[in-house]
């Protein structure tokens, strides 16, 4: 086969643009009087609890800190403490719409970020893959926690997969990681999985049950038809990235409620003055 | 622009003639155009979803070793990027139905045309009958997604 490349030699890999956008999200945390220490100790705390208490209880976690001391500028807990009465759900009635709102922002950047690298290079398909799908997962998580507070529904596992997700992202980006773990790969399949429970659905297995490369098939799958969907790659492309057939990624594409892009669509499907044979 | 042999066809055009029992019609424009096939796309893909071993002696199996040079190389597969490589080394045609590789052919300079048109081009000069074409146009249209509005113009097609 051909070999192709890119003549500019792009260098970019999708940690260098995940770290790259840290600085903005710490910038919305503490617009919400949230300190990076404050943060970090609630994610160790997070990463600490084993993966069915973290994707389940960690939101216990931010009702504790948002009563107790050290986390918070004192002004802002105090402020908390009088105007919410203890309830966490209170709290989140207010901060929620503010970290969807800035998320979405650098959600679409960073994704659009990846997703050109993906295009630009054809090295680090799966960890390009994984950012991508990561990030979408996250800020869906974000937004099913919006929603569970507005239903009254199930806003502490959905408030959990949400403090889940934050705190392996802060995980990366500080430790300044080559290469994504099999925990991080393992906690986006745990996203899908918790928040099918929100909704009572079961399409997703018990991550656990899944070995590493049914977890990386299913990320490459969700990755490639996110990539298919928002960028100019061919439908080979996308079967190539999932690591299966085109009919198959077609299939995908398909159960996704994407169309393969075939043509012609404007043009004339016969026209006598075209030369042909 | 001018058709130029040979006529470099890619896995979604192969299997779009195959399911519509059209397949044997590609050797149509012989023979004053070669039908090329990459030969990654025949073993790798079309040999193994149709379970056959060997390829008809109307199809020349072709493979590349140039280095391509592109600012977009993770836009199409290795195969995509084969047919653009073989049809610009043999100045060639494409002959494809996705969009992403079509759009990178014209971006190249490489002569490029819809699967679909050199389906009814084959048709309408009778390499392909009325009745083999009524019998065949909805697997056709099974396997190559099109608006509605087109699928209703591939279905009344006549000769």
């Amino acid at each position: 086969m051909s070999a192709v490349s890119d003549p500019s030699g792009t260098q970019s890999d999708p940690f260098q643009i995940v770290s790259g956008h840290l600085g903005k999200v710490i910038r919305v945390l503490e617009a919400v009087g949230l300190s990076l220490e404050g943060v970090r100790d609630i994610s160790r705390e997070v990463l600490e609890l084993s993966p069915d208490e973290r994707f389940t209880e960690s939101a216990k976690i931010i009702s504790k800190r948002v009563l107790e001391p050290s986390d918070l500028d004192s002004d802002v807990r105090a402020e908390l403490a009088d105007q919410f009465d203890g309830d966490v759900s209170d709290v989140m009635e207010s901060l929620l719409p503010m970290w969807i709102q800035t998320m979405e922002g650098h959600k679409e950047q960073v994704q659009r970020d990846i997703l050109d690298l993906l295009v630009k290079s054809r090295e680090n398909d799966l960890d390009a893959l994984a950012m991508a799908v990561f990030v979408e997962r996250w800020l869906g998580a974000f937004e099913t926690a919006y929603e569970q507070q507005a239903a009254d529904g199930n806003l502490k596992l959905a408030l959990s997969v949400t403090l889940a997700l934050n705190s392996r992202f802060l995980e990366i980006v500080e430790n300044d990681v080559a290469e994504f773990s099999e925990e991080f790969l393992r906690d986006i399949v745990r996203s899908d999985y918790y928040l099918d429970r929100i909704y009572d659905e079961s399409s997703t297995p018990h991550p656990d049950t899944l070995s590493k490369q049914e977890i990386e098939g299913r990320i490459r799958l969700h990755g490639a038809v996110l990539a298919y969907q928002q960028r100019d790659i061919s439908l080979n492309r996308g079967a190539e990235l999932a690591g299966i057939s085109r009919s198959q990624f077609e299939g995908a594409l398909l159960e996704a409620g994407s169309q393969p892009r075939h043509g012609p669509v404007d043009e004339p499907l016969f026209d006598e003055n075209e030369p042909w044979f | 622009m001018t058709l130029r042999s040979p006529l470099v066809l890619d896995n979604v055009v192969l299997s779009s003639f195959k399911t519509a029992g059209w397949f044997e019609s590609l050797a149509f424009p012989r023979p004053e155009y070669e039908i090329v096939v990459p030969e990654v796309i025949w073993k790798r893909e079309f040999a193994v979803q149709w379970t056959v071993d060997e390829s008809p002696d109307w199809i020349r199996l072709e493979s590349s070793d140039s280095e391509l040079v592109s600012d977009v190389p993770g836009q199409l597969s290795r195969a995509d990027w084969t047919c653009i490589a073989i049809a610009e080394d043999e100045h060639g045609t494409v002959v494809t139905n996705d969009r992403a590789l079509r759009n990178r052919c014209r971006a190249r300079g490489v002569e490029v045309r819809w699967g679909t048109k050199f389906m009814i081009r084959i048709f309408k000069e009778c390499g392909i009958s009325q009745q083999e074409y009524d019998e065949g146009v909805d697997d056709y249209l099974g396997d190559v997604y099109l608006p509605r509005e087109k699928q209703r113009k591939v279905r009344e097609q006549t000769k």
